[in-house]
């Protein structure tokens, strides 16, 4: 399930329930969508509390190096990670612990999971955050351009390009653009987001985390923009087509202002909305990315996580996750609410 | 004026039966003739049946014997030679061979996971259209989370938890992916139910079973069968990331699987570069020809669709 | 086409100036420039583990004992040249006649890395502390089980009594921790505590520790065993071990531990790089469940009792072709495995000779068949009503064993048994060979040059413990259970030198001849590093091919080394580097590279091809837009 396609679903319930749909006030709208995502939140933390609590798990076995554990000794680890009490008493204990910021500890290290996620959150944040930026500024260019001179030499091999990205795995992506600059000879590092020698201080220091970023940068920026640029593609092709340009063409405006004054703007926020619903899938890319480039951020801790498994960072990692998707969700569906009247329903 | 020559008697009118299956196959000629005009659909449709043949055809094209690993004679990890085209594995094994074998699992999981995935995006989709008010809201709600929760951490999270396996890839793929279809069909289904036929059927008194069956469901197939084809692409994708982060079935090579093991273990990186190359090509091919199908059903389908090719 | 030209050169910009067929003509001289410059006085390791934790209490990897044994000295070492037990912290110890009281003089002058001194009270904390802490304990419990009182009796003397004779007090692998420090640490936050500037008295010093990165560690100046040859030492972790071979190759670090067989055979013939295929004592083997039961007798869990008779677990063992996984699996980095004690500690290792199980699937069906195992439908054996399926439980997170599986699978259909194969993560593992709910599955053991503990998973006591379906695991993984071995077992305690070298044999040759583990094979570390820029590793054991890094609990390597270019009166006063093997191997000729110069040629044919393809194809597709265009333009 891609952004293509809730696109192309949300596109559809346009069309379908314009008809239908009582307009209201935009408190209301804002106050639903907003207690909507609280609900959603609640689900994920349910959800979250089920799998990792119910499933069998041997932590004890993970904490010591040494011989077995006493059942005594078993029992007192037990103690130490909650896990022995009821289940309701341990859920309640879980939403309230969740609250306070408090997501318990790692199974590999002791440390609290909320530690170890908020000094993995900034690299995530940085290399998710340069190419999405990167790839919105260059994907929606791209794809207002294609859709601009439609047929035209740049729209197809953009459409081409832009189509074979997307079909491509990004970790493979990845892969091959490792061999190709970081193997026999390192155009760009191999690994990592610093030089561990200590990248150095202030201007060296940035250059050296910019030639760390730049080839993770480069693969998720190649792979979401494709994205994007299909997205703003098809959204303005759609515009173009409208009613009211035609309207406008007929009244004689030309065809150039048509575009620039009304078609791109109208077009512009149902992609930008959009591309703020993918981030649930690029979160995805950013996964396999740092593995593949060992960059130091959340994808990375899941993976490591995951292969332990270290059951309370995958469930805090999981729940950031989730939560920024949510609250992403929410922004884009308020800034549809608040600039597009006619997607206004209860 | 002449009498009119002797002929034989008049045909018979048309049975109900007759008239009904010869609309459907002007309806399909129609279709076709639309379908036609996207000249990259036809590509993807030719490339996709190849490939159908190929992989049905596996055991003709490379002895199965080909897949184990106990009794390959070839040397490991080598590249290009006369009996292996492609180069060879850690363990010796014709990437080619296993190219071929693992376009079946591939598309296996991609079919199985899209097929659970359109079972339960179209059940919900059409009770949910059909039903409105609370049963709506609820079942709303439900898709809304699926939707929201990010694809790949829910789907490590519950791999983990199950266990690698065949079976668990396509579960969790498909019972992720379902929401997004859920959301169209409903939508369709919708309008559907406003159209007069179905107030007449319930007029005449079809229960509800009836009416979603027999009447909402053919309607709603059409657009069902675009987004199927599309969700394959998807199904294929997500079955490579999570193979590759280890969570696939090592016994069994699907394309995702080879990338992790050429990966891994270093073969495909430093020794025989194909091992590496040659799935993600396929996989980049097959994705694809399933996208640019379901676009040509799309538009041959939806009028409103065609506008964007 | 002009388009598809373009979209092609962007793809492949410097693709082909990195990965041309042959190696650069300066590649000859130094090994390539690498372009991640790092101090000529910094030693980088690479490893696909990292450092979890710097407090040692809680951290449980090799890579983080590899750091812990950096900053902290413990009592004695295993020795450089043959593993003997070797003065650290202690200088002599003794004990009385009766065993049961051990003296230890604590070396004079040592100071902490804060420069408080260094005396028998951080010695006697320690162990006390490791004594009544529960995690502490725990923690170290193999080495101070036994042991019931710690004091110190002079400022560089400390006394310990012990419940029984334990020959493993000249051998006690403790990090000795400051109690200036560690006194503030209560016993509530002893595994939360981050430690994050251990003070530690060892040859070096953290100075950046980043968690899941790397660490950073500074030579001390002022240790006592003589101040280290390399400035700096950094460990960097790895998310994936491709990276890792490639960063060896490219000179961003030294040296590369943990690497698979085939990436660590690519490295051959590197320009700059010299492999270090050393013996170790690591085996993997194929364990069945010999009747699995509590230590009171009593059986558990759902075993196939087929496994139980020994003709079976011989027809199993006879159908291994334990030779072809060593040359697949471990690309010949290894031997067929046979008795539990590895060949590389050698006065210990039994060899079966002439009747060792070797691959002969005829004679293991002889052996079925006669034992009343008829081939039934599906080729099959049948006994009894009884079909000989088997479930195979493989760990995912092993990378060699999750390639041994499907051979193993091969090789036990052939003689007509039917395997079932599961893959599942080690605590899932552990909890379900613990309740007994298992037939066969394949893990490994670390045997170390003290074989008491790996001989000790074989005896009656180590089976599980509880009752009514709840189990805790012991140590036993087999359920192996024989009087006769157990008393063995107690003997080998009590004896020294060839006289306990003989009883272990004997117990190594019941235990082959009983069969609970189907070795499959002993492997190698192969280790590779930069021999162009440092030299004066300390192998152990001292022959080519020892260890150099990561070696058994003991760090000498990292005191001698220096860079190449330097002079050896560098490290050559420091303790334990004066009878290296002189490792200055010239660096590898530049031959024709490693094995995968020859076919990025092909990578960069085959993207472009396949951008044309995909172009193409949709150049073709797009003609019939040429009429809508037309339209659009006034």
């Amino acid at each position: 399930m891609t952004a293509l396609q809730a696109g192309a679903g949300r596109a559809a319930e346009e069309r379908f329930e314009r008809a239908d749909s009582r307009p209201t006030g935009l408190p209301r709208s804002l106050a639903v969508k907003v207690g909507s995502a609280l609900l959603t939140l609640l689900f994920v933390l349910v959800f979250n509390f089920f799998l990792f609590r119910v499933l069998p798990a041997n932590p004890a076995k993970n904490l010591t190096r040494s011989n077995a554990l006493t059942a005594a000794q078993l029992a007192e680890v037990n103690k130490t990670f909650g896990l022995g009490r009821p289940l309701p008493a341990q859920f309640w204990n879980y939403v309230v612990q969740t609250l306070h910021g408090n997501l318990g500890r790692s199974f590999l290290n002791q440390e609290p999971v909320s530690t170890l996620i908020g000094s993995r959150l900034w690299p995530t944040i940085l290399l998710v955050g340069t190419s999405t930026v990167l790839s919105t500024i260059i994907g929606v260019w791209i794809g207002i351009r294609g859709a601009w001179h439609r047929g035209s030499p740049f729209d197809r091999v953009s459409t081409a390009v832009c189509n074979t990205l997307y079909a491509m795995p990004d970790f493979w992506l990845g892969m091959v653009l490792l061999i190709a600059f970081a193997s026999k000879i390192a155009i760009f590092p191999t690994a990592g987001m610093h030089n561990p020698d200590g990248g150095g201080a202030g201007l060296a220091g940035t250059g050296d985390l910019l030639w760390h970023l730049a080839l993770p940068c480069l693969v998720l920026t190649l792979v979401y923009l494709a994205e994007y640029s299909l997205i703003m593609r098809s959204s303005l092709l759609d515009e173009l087509n409208a009613d009211y340009l035609t309207t406008a063409r007929a009244k004689g405006l030309r065809d150039a202002m048509v575009r620039r004054r009304h078609a791109v703007p109208n077009a512009l926020l149902p992609s930008i909305t959009l591309i703020m619903l993918n981030l649930g899938f690029v979160i995805s890319g950013a996964i396999t990315t740092e593995v593949v480039f060992s960059w130091p951020g959340l994808g990375q801790l899941s993976y490591i996580a995951l292969n332990a498994p270290d059951y309370p960072v995958l469930e805090g990692a999981f729940l950031l996750f989730s939560a920024a998707v949510i609250i992403a969700n929410l922004i884009a569906d308020v800034l549809l609410t608040v600039f597009d009247p006619r997607v206004r329903v209860a | 004026m002449t009498a009119p020559p002797a002929t034989a008697p008049a045909p018979a009118p048309p049975s109900a039966r007759q008239l009904s299956w010869a609309r459907r196959r002007r309806a399909l000629a129609a279709f076709w003739r639309e379908y036609r005009k996207d000249r990259s659909g036809v590509a993807g449709l030719i490339f996709l049946i190849v490939l159908v043949i190929l992989a049905l055809a596996a055991p003709l094209l490379a002895s199965s014997r080909g897949l184990s690993a106990a009794l390959s004679t070839n040397p490991a990890n080598a590249g290009p030679g006369w009996h292996y085209p492609l180069g060879t594995d850690a363990d010796g094994r014709s990437v080619l061979t296993e190219l071929i074998w693992g376009a079946r699992i591939s598309l296996l999981i991609g079919f199985t996971a899209t097929l659970l995935c359109i079972v339960i995006g179209a059940v919900v989709g059409i009770v949910a259209g059909h039903y409105g008010k609370v049963t709506d809201n609820l079942l709303m709600r439900v898709t809304d989370w699926f939707l929201v929760v990010p694809f790949l951490p829910l789907a490590i999270v519950l791999a983990k938890t199950l266990g690698p396996s065949l079976g668990v890839i396509i579960f969790v793929i498909g019972i992720t992916s379902w929401p997004g279809t859920a959301r169209i069909i409903r939508a369709q289904a919708m309008a559907v139910e406003t159209r007069p036929y179905l107030e007449r059927s319930r007029a005449l008194g079809a229960g509800h079973t009836h009416q979603m069956i027999r009447h909402v469901l053919p309607n709603v197939m059409p657009l069902l069968l675009a987004n199927t084809i599309l969700t394959v692409a998807g199904t294929i994708l997500a079955e490579t990331t999570l193979s590759f982060l280890g969570l696939g079935d090592p016994l069994r090579p699907s394309w995702g699987e080879m990338l992790n093991q050429a990966f891994f273990t270093g073969g495909g990186s430093a020794g025989n570069q194909i091992w590496l190359i040659a799935p993600g090509i396929a996989i980049i091919l097959v994705v694809l020809s399933f996208t640019m199908v379901g676009h040509a059903l799309e538009s041959a389908l939806d009028p409103k669709l065609r506008e964007r090719r | 086409m002009a388009g598809v030209a373009v979209a092609g050169l962007v793809l492949l910009a410097a693709g082909p100036a990195a990965a041309d067929d042959t190696p650069s003509p300066s590649a000859s001289k130094s090994g390539s420039p690498p372009v991640q410059k790092h101090g000529s006085s910094t030693f980088v390791v690479g490893n696909t583990e990292s450092v979890d934790t710097l407090n040692p209490y809680v951290g449980f990897t090799q890579q983080d004992f590899e750091v812990y044994g950096m900053v902290y000295d413990q009592l004695m070492d295993y020795g450089q040249l043959d593993y003997k037990p070797s003065p650290r912290l202690a200088t002599s110890w003794s004990h009385s006649p009766d065993g049961l009281t051990w003296t230890y003089n604590i070396r004079h002058g040592v100071k902490w890395s804060d420069g408080v001194p260094l005396t028998a009270a951080d010695v006697a904390y320690t162990f006390n502390r490791d004594i009544h802490g529960q995690a502490e304990r725990a923690d170290t419990l193999s080495y101070i089980q036994n042991i019931t009182s710690v004091k110190a009796t002079g400022k560089y003397t400390v006394v310990m009594k012990v419940s029984k004779p334990t020959p493993g007090m000249d051998l006690l692998i403790v990090s000795i921790l400051p109690e200036h420090i560690w006194k503030n640490v209560p016993e509530s936050k002893v595994t939360t505590f981050a430690n994050s500037n251990p003070v530690g008295s060892g040859p070096f010093i953290v100075t950046k520790y980043q968690e899941g990165q790397y660490v950073d560690l500074k030579a001390n100046p002022n240790y006592w065993g003589g101040k280290p040859g390399v400035a700096q030492v950094i460990f960097q972790a790895f998310a994936n071990p491709s990276a890792e071979a490639f960063a060896l190759r490219n000179g961003s670090i030294d040296f590369a531990e943990n690497l698979p067989t085939l990436l660590y055979k690519s490295l051959k013939g590197a320009p700059g790089v010299t492999q270090n295929n050393a013996l170790a004592g690591n085996f993997d083997e194929l364990a069945f469940n010999n009747g699995a039961a509590t230590v009171s007798g009593h059986p558990i869990g759902n075993g196939n009792p087929a496994l139980k008779d020994i003709n079976v677990r011989h027809a199993i063992s006879y159908s291994l072709n334990q030779p072809l996984l060593v040359k697949r699996v471990l690309l010949g980095y290894g031997s067929p495995g046979t008795s539990i004690i590895p060949p590389i500690y050698k006065q210990y290792h039994y060899d079966p000779g002439a009747t060792a199980f070797t691959y002969n699937p005829a004679k293991a069906r002889q052996i079925l068949d006669a034992d009343g195992w008829k081939v039934g439908p599906g080729g099959v054996r049948v006994k009894d009503g009884k079909q000989l399926s088997l479930r195979l439980f493989i760990r995912s997170s092993s990378p060699t064993e999750t390639q041994a599986a499907p051979y193993l699978k091969s090789w036990l259909e052939a003689i007509g048994i039917k395997v079932n194969t599961s893959f599942m993560n080690d605590n899932q593992l552990t909890q379900v060979i613990g309740d007994g709910d298992y037939d066969m599955f394949v893990w490994g053991w670390g045997v170390e040059p003290n074989p008491d503990f790996q001989l000790s998973v074989f005896t009656c006591g180590q089976r599980s413990i509880g009752s009514n379906g709840k189990y805790t695991p012991g140590w036993s993984d087999s359920f192996y259970c024989n009087k006769g071995y157990d008393q063995m077992y107690s003997e080998q305690k009590s004896l020294d030198g060839a006289a306990r070298a003989k009883v272990v044999q004997q117990m190594e040759k019941q235990l082959y001849t009983d069969d609970p583990y189907a070795l499959l094979y002993y492997y190698n570390d192969t280790q590779a590093y930069r021999s162009d820029k440092f030299t004066g590793f300390a192998p152990q054991p001292n022959v080519p091919g020892g260890l150099l890094l990561y070696q058994e609990t003991s760090y000498w390597s990292y005191r001698c080394i220096r860079p190449v270019g330097t002079s050896p009166s560098l490290t050559s006063h420091n303790v334990g580097c004066q009878h290296i093997t002189g490792l200055t191997a010239a660096p590898a000729a530049s031959s024709s590279g490693g094995g995968g110069s020859g076919t990025s040629g092909i990578l960069i044919g085959a993207l472009i091809a396949a951008v044309v393809l995909l172009g193409g194809g949709w150049l073709i597709s797009s003609r019939r837009r040429k009429v809508a265009a037309a339209d659009d333009r006034e």
